[in-house]
């Protein structure tokens, strides 16, 4: 019977690489016919880019910015319409959050105005009137039909049609009001409840179609790297359909067979561990279809503070020239124009989609909370109980541009760490947040041989590298007279203060410091020449080498990245900085992760010194390294990380496994600090045995990330991935090897599958669009 | 555009200050300045302060972890519960794990489902482990005391109200769990 | 002699990929899920469904009335061709007469319909007593417009 099974599973392994020859290995979504597609039009209004050159590159607008202002009627409009605008009524911190976007903002004053919205809308014009002038005029019964020809490009890259006319006017911008441009995301509803350090969140985006053709949605998003998606609903009506977990693959096909018939069918697949593609098939003329997703996270801990993070827009993404893999940063609208398989269409800032966000979170400590903010939104708390708050996002920050950030304090003392069990059929399920021993805090430290390297690509142009400049050069000075220093530069290249790092005297010092105030950014994320540069020249063996990125992560080939930090680190450690409102968190936390250290994130409305001086607490004292845990009578297995972590003041690290047996009171934790055994004892606080069905979904999710981190580092691509999608499918959680699926085969709508729409999505605040959105292939950036 | 550094005039006043701290689109030059210039460096440093130490105004010396005194307590209710059925049900219980014994063998010895095996570290340890973890899970929920979990288990709970909704949710999870019910 | 062994590998490719064969005659079922309880007010259910090697789940959509809400079931199960559905309802207006209490959205292969069979694994009425409940599988076609 073995060897019956054994024959089985051969050739049910031959068949599916017979099958997969024929199947592109990361499916593009179709998005429409091959050949073109036929608008029909009853105005002279036709799709911007049917049959006509495509617009001019955002570029060519900073030579129109300091040109006179045209007498252009529909300008002077927008101008006087946008100072109409009052400001909210949240404060001035709030409204200046509004006036990031300048269509929503009442700005201070008219060469404001003039210089950001008047340029980019003449342009708009021009071209809109450029179209209309080269169609005839129509008579009374007579209909104007525009093909348009599909890009001659690679056969299996996206060609999508034109997006269709909505009900009511033009796609981009109607040509009478500032009407928000009709899209098919109409609102985000986040709740967030959070237990101990386990989060629970529930997100659902609502899909609304406001044009007068079936379509399908798709919509690039993020999530937090460590998310456990376990549970998918779409709602049609009043109807709800619970979604499947299956095989990418296989996921994949059903979904196009029930696209293609006409069925309303929903796919949520992983394009990293933080982005996601949502695509919703068939949503008819008017109606709208709600899709939810419940994840787990466990919340972060640093110096005493839980962190929540919810974020809320990907980052446009860097991607090396050659690279088929990567996150594409493409204009709304323009599919394909990347060369990638996943494209996030951004809006102009002169656009807004309407779509919006509501946020609530509920936290329930346990014990009294000391105090509870946000330092990147305006939120209105309650407190039900002095162990509880009630926190919701307040109305007027409700614009999906930055990352969501909660953070709080609890009163009382911790002597121990916190065991959280359950069991059920599978077994035993447990995690330990491990919280290093204060008096690590008084030994001394190693003299340090400190590397920054700073992203000086696109992405940080304006407040970010001016943060990244600030936030090292406060570092510099913190430097003792036995350190060292390098500061490297990347962007398209990388480039460094020196052949070799400095010793920290003064004049040294002011020597970086002025190297660091002369940085400028332009350019792509090379971060590969980065990571070279800090890791790649000769180690100093009497000083521990600290490299310090400071950099948004706005890269699309993660995967990179991560394999050559681990064949590079060596002994180094890495701590980095991840400046702006919407990093990348996955690439960071996992090159901290493998570099044996930590990050800060330092948002654009923070100030820097809180993050230095943790930054120096974390190098200043010595971890205990070399970590090993006792668990007594406990039975353990499948523990994650498999290596564990060193422990630094103030930042308790979470591990995660399997048990039997009853939990233990005291556990010992052993490693080394300022070159000395220790031996920790640790009394644990169980939990008891009371059902969290999160545990299990964050243990499975650990795993994932673990499998994952060593597929970069080895050759076992193929056993991994492998292992991956069999933990994802035994768990029920997406990865990148599984998908959730639903499909609602009780009614089939009329007609073909519509067309495609990508929903576009803002900029990241603080982040330019005409330096990271390119109109074409983005190696040229 | 671009101003010289080193005229006094050229640095930025407040408003701009705070306009560079909210990330609002600049002139190039005053960008630039800011930049390059250590006093208006330091007062945009100390906006961002003063913008984070208002909102941190309840800031407090640094706390440790938590204690969850709720937990103890429901902890402390549910072992007393499961003392109480695990005196009452014990020979129930036995019947239920020699039930679950001999389907883990059948299945372990099922040559398809051991060539569609979970990986080794995982299922080595789940075949011989389960049926202890089952029978812990039946001995805590198995309220009817039927010899197995049930919805109907997770539906006394609910009737009842004591129980968190995360509690029935792990009980309706393993009733409709394969691996519970062979 | 090589062509005929490319044509074997093929051909043998062609029968055991399942994607390939299946593809070509796909259609989407929606599987309705009716328990009777005889009178008695139903408040919980658990129901065990098994399908043919034909039929695929790609959905798991609640009932009427009291039992809209999607029920629970084993992720995993999806996999194997047998799920165990289960819900209650501590709400008033549990159902008494023959009520469809979920359905299953089925991706059917093959030429011939798939098999499905359904099991009463227990049922109860809003007290918590356990009744006697008869389950039937009704498969539909979809609605066209």
């Amino acid at each position: 019977m073995r060897r019956l099974a054994y024959l089985i599973l051969a050739a049910t392994i031959t068949a599916l690489v017979f099958a997969s020859c024929s199947m592109s290995k990361r499916r593009e979504v179709s998005t429409g016919p091959a050949d073109g597609d036929l608008a029909k039009a009853d105005t002279p209004s036709a799709p911007p880019n049917a049959g006509q050159p495509p617009p001019a590159p955002l570029r060519a607008l900073d030579d129109v910015a300091g040109q006179p202002a045209e007498a252009d009627s529909r300008g002077a409009s927008r101008v006087d319409s946008l100072k109409s605008q009052p400001f909210a009524d949240a404060g001035p911190a709030a409204a200046r959050r509004q006036m990031n976007h300048p269509a929503q903002a009442a700005a201070p004053s008219d060469r404001y105005l003039e210089r950001v919205v008047g340029p980019r809308h003449r342009l708009q014009q021009a071209q809109q009137n450029a179209l209309a002038s080269s169609i005839p005029a129509l008579r009374p019964g007579e209909e104007l039909w525009v093909i348009a020809r599909a890009d001659l490009r690679e056969p299996d890259a996206a060609t999508p049609p034109p997006e269709p006319p909505p009900r009511s006017g033009l796609m981009a911008k109607r040509p009478d009001s500032d009407e928000a441009i009709p899209l098919p995301l109409k609102h985000t509803d986040v709740k967030a409840s959070v237990a101990g350090y386990i989060a629970s969140v529930a997100v659902t985006q609502q899909y609304e179609n406001p044009y007068a053709d079936k379509i399908e949605a798709l919509y690039v998003f993020p999530l937090p790297q460590d998310a456990a998606v376990s549970e998918f609903v779409m709602t049609v009506g009043e109807r709800h359909i619970r979604g499947i977990i299956r095989a990418r693959e296989e996921a994949e096909q059903i979904y196009v067979q029930a696209r293609q018939q006409g069925y309303v069918a929903s796919l949520l697949t992983q394009e990293r561990p933080n982005i996601f593609t949502q695509a919703v098939a068939n949503i008819e003329p008017g109606k709208r279809i709600d899709i939810q997703l419940t994840y787990f996270n466990p919340l972060a801990v640093h110096d005493g503070e839980y962190e929540l993070v919810f974020p809320m827009v990907v980052g446009p993404r860097f991607n090396p020239p050659g690279s088929s893999d990567g996150v594409g940063a493409v204009p709304r609208g323009q599919y394909g124009s990347s060369g990638q398989p996943t494209e996030v269409h951004y809006l102009t800032p002169g656009e807004r989609s309407g779509h919006d966000i509501a946020l609530t979170v509920d936290v329930d400590a346990g014990l009294p909370i000391e105090a509870i903010a946000s330092p990147t939104h305006v939120i209105d708390t309650s407190a039900p109980s002095p162990t509880q708050r009630h926190v919701t996002l307040h109305a007027s920050d409700t614009l999906p541009n930055k990352d969501f950030v909660l953070r709080y304090r609890l009163a009382g003392e911790d002597v121990r760490g916190a065991f959280l069990t359950h069991r059920d059929a599978r077994g035993g399920f447990f995690t330990l947040m491990l919280q290093p021993p204060a008096d690590l805090s008084a030994a001394p430290r190693a003299p340090m041989e400190l590397v920054f390297v700073v992203d000086c690509s696109g992405s940080q142009m304006g407040a970010p590298l001016a943060i990244a400049k600030r936030t090292a050069e406060r570092a510099l000075r913190r430097l003792g007279p036995n350190d060292t220093f390098q500061i490297v530069q990347f962007s398209t290249t990388a480039s460094q203060l020196g052949p070799r790092p400095l010793p920290a005297t003064p004049v040294n010092l002011e020597q970086g410091v002025s190297y660091l105030r002369s940085l400028n950014s332009e350019g792509g994320t090379m971060m590969l020449e980065g990571i070279k540069a800090a890791l790649d020249f000769p180690h100093d063996p009497q000083r521990l080498r600290v490299v310090s990125f400071m950099t948004d992560g706005f890269i699309g080939n993660e995967a990179e990245i991560l394999g050559e930090i681990q064949k590079r680190v060596g002994d180094a450690r890495i701590f980095s900085f991840g400046i702006g409102s919407s990093t990348n968190r996955y690439l960071l936390d996992r090159m901290a992760m493998l570099g044996r250290g930590a990050v800060a994130y330092v948002g654009l409305d923070e100030g820097s010194q809180r993050a230095v001086d943790q930054f120096y607490e974390r190098v200043s004292h010595p971890a205990l390294t070399d970590l090993q845990i006792d668990w007594g009578g406990l039975a353990v297995r499948d523990v994650y990380p498999q290596h564990l972590p060193d422990l630094f003041v103030g930042r308790p690290i979470v591990v995660t496994g399997r048990f039997s047996g009853d939990a233990p009171t005291t556990l010992h934790v052993r490693g080394r600090a300022a070159g000395a055994e220790r031996d920790i004892a640790v009394a644990v606080d169980p939990r008891g045995d009371a059902p969290r069905p999160a545990l299990p979904n964050v243990w499975a999710r650990m795993k994932i990330a673990d499998l994952e981190d060593r597929a970069t580092a080895t050759d076992e691509n193929e056993a991994l991935d492998g292992e991956v999608k069999q933990v994802a499918l035994e768990y029920g959680l997406m990865s990148a090897y599984t998908a959730f699926l639903a499909v609602d085969s009780s009614q089939r709508t009329a007609g073909d599958h519509g067309t495609t729409v990508a929903v576009p999505v803002p900029v990241p605040d603080g982040v330019r669009y005409d330096t990271t959105v390119a109109p074409g292939p983005q190696a040229e950036r | 555009m671009t101003a010289d550094r080193r005229d006094p005039q050229a640095h930025l006043d407040l408003l701009e200050l705070d306009a560079l701290r909210a990330g609002e689109p600049l002139p190039a030059a005053a960008t630039a300045h800011a930049a390059w210039c250590a006093d208006c460096a330091s007062e945009l440093d100390a906006l961002h302060d003063l913008a984070s130490a208002l909102r941190g105004a309840e800031a407090t010396p640094i706390a440790a972890a938590h204690l969850d005194a709720r937990v103890h307590a429901l902890a402390a209710t549910h072992a007393a519960r499961v003392r109480r059925s695990r005196w009452r049900a014990g020979s129930t219980a036995a019947a239920a794990a020699a039930v679950a014994v001999f389907a883990m063998a059948v299945l372990w010895r099922d040559p398809l489902r051991r060539a569609a095996a979970p990986p080794a570290e995982v299922a080595s340890a789940s075949a011989p482990r389960a049926e202890l973890a089952m029978r812990d899970a039946a001995l805590a929920d198995d309220l009817d005391g039927d010899g197995r979990i049930t919805v109907l288990d997770a539906f006394a709970l609910a009737r009842a109200g004591a129980a968190d909704p995360p509690r029935i949710d792990a009980v309706v999870a393993m009733a409709v769990s394969l691996q519970a019910n062979p | 002699m090589t062509r005929r062994v490319l044509a074997c590998i093929v051909a043998l490719g062609a029968l055991l990929a399942p994607g390939a064969t299946r593809a070509d005659v796909s259609r989407f079922r929606p599987v309705d899920v009716w328990l009777d309880s005889g009178g008695q007010p139903l408040a919980a259910y658990q129901v065990e469904i098994t399908a043919g090697p034909d039929a695929a789940i790609v959905g798991v959509e609640g009932g009427a009335g009291a039992f809209a809400e999607p029920p629970h079931y084993d992720p995993a199960a999806l996999r194997g061709g047998r799920i165990i559905l289960a819900a209650f309802t501590t709400t008033a207006g549990a159902p008494q007469r023959r009520t469809r209490v979920a359905t299953l959205h089925m991706r059917e292969s093959g030429d011939a319909q798939p098999s499905y069979r359904a099991v009463v694994m227990v049922a109860a009425a809003p007290d918590g007593r356990r009744i006697p409940a008869s389950v039937e599988l009704v498969p539909r076609q979809g609605d066209p417009r």
